[in-house]
């Protein structure tokens, strides 16, 4: 008796409203979104001009809102069956409507000319058209409910393109809240996608090991921006900052028995037949074991950051074997994090660096002819859009130096691009490859990693570039960011650190552009060269497509939601045309 | 003279009103989304022909592989991935090829020697037939009805003599296989 009574004083404290314990109290159509609704629809979050535009809410028209017609007892004769549960209260029915009352926003676009979509598609087709693209099955199949409230005139389709993103939603955890065929391929299209705006990523290339793809996964830059595209915390701006890198959340049904990378004509290699080493061998065939975690297999149900000291190489193979000078390889007792990176997020992660350095094996940086300069070039090429020189030679003539010892270096046309290149590759400036062991293969997997020269502060940065410092990489790893962006300005700015170089980034209308640029390529198949954004005399068709971008980059500048950028493209008269093409008059 | 330099100037504004800083590729349905639509109309026994001729070809018809959604394990020997969809057939550098599907020749040829197996095997042209239950309809709704199986709303003219030929005229047309 006694325990049934605690069992069932338990069960009413559970079965307990939420809000019975919790302060909500809501003032406003915001606080009621932001309770009842936002866990399922996060767009409610978003700016009562964003609704307006996405046509959730029709200003001063409750009854023609969408947002309104969906809720219990709105009396609209709408789909009325949101929340799921339970129904909102008169009480924050009537904020509701209120605030739709009161809201006085145009969605009149200020411009005379007139847009259409050329050939436009039906409602039903344009669904059809990003279900397809985002989920690979038609509209019918990913979202049976969605493509019945879009046949009945409940939501548009835009409205419904982007509740397919919102259905790819990932939790605090990272994991897809709700898991199913179709997020799951949501979340793996846009990790491809992602993945694909990174030209480097085979190991084996770039780092002379097949089995770094063992434990590193080149998809890792993609990661990056997939988590922030479907992970609400984490903006467009956390992408270039932090230390920490992300991996995939996969699930498989089966144990893997076989090592991913296979040389052509080759057997596979069994897992349980090989081992990871690491240090010099001790008799010429016996190495140190260390078991790092390989990356994971399977189907990707979500993306999460690395543990901090998950995999530590306590040392690396110091091989000097390509200098000049060849000396025997030593073992440099280094404890390292195999994942964790220079900061600047994406930029200064351990993938990024390693595929990009472009250094070999063992090479110090010596700030002249020894820098990762392919680094530089691929932050330039591939987050701002733009193939170096960026930087006039009327404004990098004054870098010459015509005493330097490097050609380059006394060259005006050459240090147009070594100007931006060459001061920036010096933030990365105290990093070599190195190996885990000095050998690999027979049963032995060894891989590539970044050894770091912790900086002697009693160093000090000498002001003009050296031609050759032995003691380079050794310096505070300072550098500049010498740039001029798409609206013209030079930036000549001293930077300490790779976060200190993401801001910088940030602050220009570049990296926005860029990113948009991308998801029109994507969603549209056109392509666009950034010199639209400097050109004055440009078709129509370019204008129109010109103002596009810019409004996307201005919201993600804004907002920092990548959700954003695919909205505007979404909603524009482009992606609704036939052809993705429009009629201007 | 005068001809000249009017020809001159008319072929100077064409040139000004080219797009100089946009350029278009037109997306069809890249090898993931084709065998789904595929394997809708024709059901599931058709992922005999859609694996041979689609998605061991990557190249043609694009879509990139997902390094580390393979998964092998040892069937009688062999190493088998238990998640083909995700096979990188072309190797690992697979992961690299674009989502967007473009048009080729050789594109077209398959999907001719797809459509004409989907057709000429028993079980996935009664699939087909069932699905949407052609044989139910009238001579002259025939025609209509197929069309629409693949273009939806849009209006596609097409004519064949026989209900086979007529489906594997649709099934090689480009229209639908348009993003």
């Amino acid at each position: 008796m006694k325990f049934t009574s605690i069992f069932l004083f338990l069960l009413l404290i559970c079965s307990c409203e939420k809000s019975y314990f919790s302060n909500y109290n809501p003032k406003n159509a915001k606080d009621v979104f932001q309770e009842k609704c936002v866990s399922c629809h996060s767009y409610l979050e978003k700016s009562d001009q964003y609704l307006v535009q996405m046509e959730y809410v029709k200003a001063g028209v409750p009854e023609k809102s969408i947002l309104y017609r969906f809720l219990k007892n709105s009396h609209t004769n709408g789909p009325e069956n949101m929340p799921p549960k339970d129904s909102l209260s008169k009480k924050e029915i009537e904020m509701i409507k209120s605030w739709i009352l009161n809201l006085n926003l145009s969605t009149q676009s200020s411009s005379k000319i007139l847009v259409n979509a050329n050939n436009p598609l039906t409602e039903l087709e344009l669904f059809n058209r990003c279900s397809l693209q985002l989920t690979n099955y038609t509209g019918i199949e990913s979202n049976p409910k969605i493509y019945e409230n879009l046949k009945l005139k409940n939501i548009t389709s835009t409205q419904a393109c982007l509740q397919i993103l919102e259905n790819s939603h990932l939790s605090i955890k990272g994991m897809l809240k709700n898991k199913n065929t179709f997020s799951k391929q949501t979340l793996l299209t846009f990790q491809k996608v992602h993945n694909n705006w990174f030209n480097e990523w085979n190991f084996f290339v770039a780092m002379s090991t097949w089995g770094t793809f063992e434990i590193l996964d080149p998809g890792s830059m993609g990661y990056f921006f997939t988590k922030s595209l479907l992970d609400k915390e984490f903006t467009f701006r956390d992408i270039f900052k932090g230390k920490r890198s992300f991996e995939g959340i996969r699930e498989s049904k089966v144990e893997p028995e076989f090592l991913l990378y296979k040389f052509k004509n080759e057997k596979r290699y069994k897992i349980k037949d090989y081992r990871f080493v690491y240090g010099l061998s001790e008799n010429g065939k016996e190495y140190k074991t260390w078991n790092p975690k390989r990356v994971p297999t399977g189907e990707l149900i979500g993306v999460k950051a690395i543990p901090v000291k998950r995999d530590v190489v306590k040392i690396l193979v110091n091989s000097k074997d390509n200098q000049k000078e060849i000396k025997p390889a030593v073992e440099q007792i280094v404890n390292k994090d195999i994942h964790l990176g220079l900061g600047g997020g994406v930029l200064g992660s351990e993938v990024y660096i390693n595929l990009n350095l472009g250094q070999e094996l063992g090479r110090s940086m010596d700030g002249g002819r020894i820098q990762p300069r392919i680094w530089a070039k691929s932050v330039i090429k591939e987050f701002l859009c733009r193939d170096l020189p960026v930087v006039p030679i009327t404004k990098s003539e004054i870098f010459v130096n015509l005493n330097s010892n490097l050609p380059f270096r006394k060259n005006k046309s050459c240090m147009s691009c070594h100007i931006t290149m060459d001061p920036m590759s010096y933030l990365v400036r105290n990093v070599e490859q190195s190996l885990s062991a000095d050998a690999g293969g027979d049963g032995m997997i060894h891989s590539t990693h970044l050894k770091f020269y912790q900086s002697n502060t009693s160093l000090k940065n000498a002001d003009k570039f050296p031609d050759k410092d032995e003691l380079f990489h050794l310096r505070p790893a300072h550098g500049k960011f010498i740039y001029q962006d798409i609206r013209g300005n030079f930036i000549n700015k001293n930077i300490k650190t790779l976060d200190d170089l993401g801001s910088a980034l940030l602050e220009t209308d570049d990296v926005y552009l860029c990113t948009a640029k991308k998801y029109l390529n994507f969603l549209t198949g056109i392509n666009v060269n950034m010199n639209l954004f400097i050109d004055k005399n440009l078709t129509k068709q370019e204008l129109y497509i010109r103002n596009l971008l810019e409004e996307a980059g201005r919201v993600l500048k804004k907002n920092g939601d990548l959700t954003d950028v695919i909205g505007v493209i979404l909603n524009s008269e482009i992606y609704r045309g036939k052809d993705f093409s429009v009629n201007i008059q | 003279m005068i001809l000249k330099i009017f020809l001159i100037l008319l072929h100077s504004s064409f040139v000004i009103s080219a797009d100089q800083h946009i350029s278009r590729s037109k997306i069809y349905l890249n090898r993931f989304q084709l065998s789904n639509v595929l394997m809708k109309h024709f059901g599931p026994e058709s992922n005999k022909f859609i694996k041979k001729y689609i998605m061991k070809r990557p190249s043609i018809f694009y879509g990139a592989c997902d390094i580390y959604g393979q998964v092998y394990q040892n069937i009688n020997g062999q190493a088998v991935n238990y998640y083909p969809l995700s096979q990188c057939y072309s190797g690992l550098n697979g992961n690299k090829i674009s989502m967007n599907a473009k048009l080729n020749k050789i594109r077209q040829a398959l999907m001719l020697k797809t459509c004409i197996s989907l057709v000429e095997d028993k079980s996935t042209y009664n699939y087909f037939l069932k699905e949407y239950q052609i044989k139910t309809l009238k001579k002259d709704q025939v025609t209509k009805s197929i069309i629409k199986i693949f273009y939806k709303d849009r209006d596609y003219s097409m004519k064949s003599s026989n209900i086979k030929d007529l489906i594997v005229e649709v099934c090689i047309s480009k229209g639908w296989q348009r993003i």
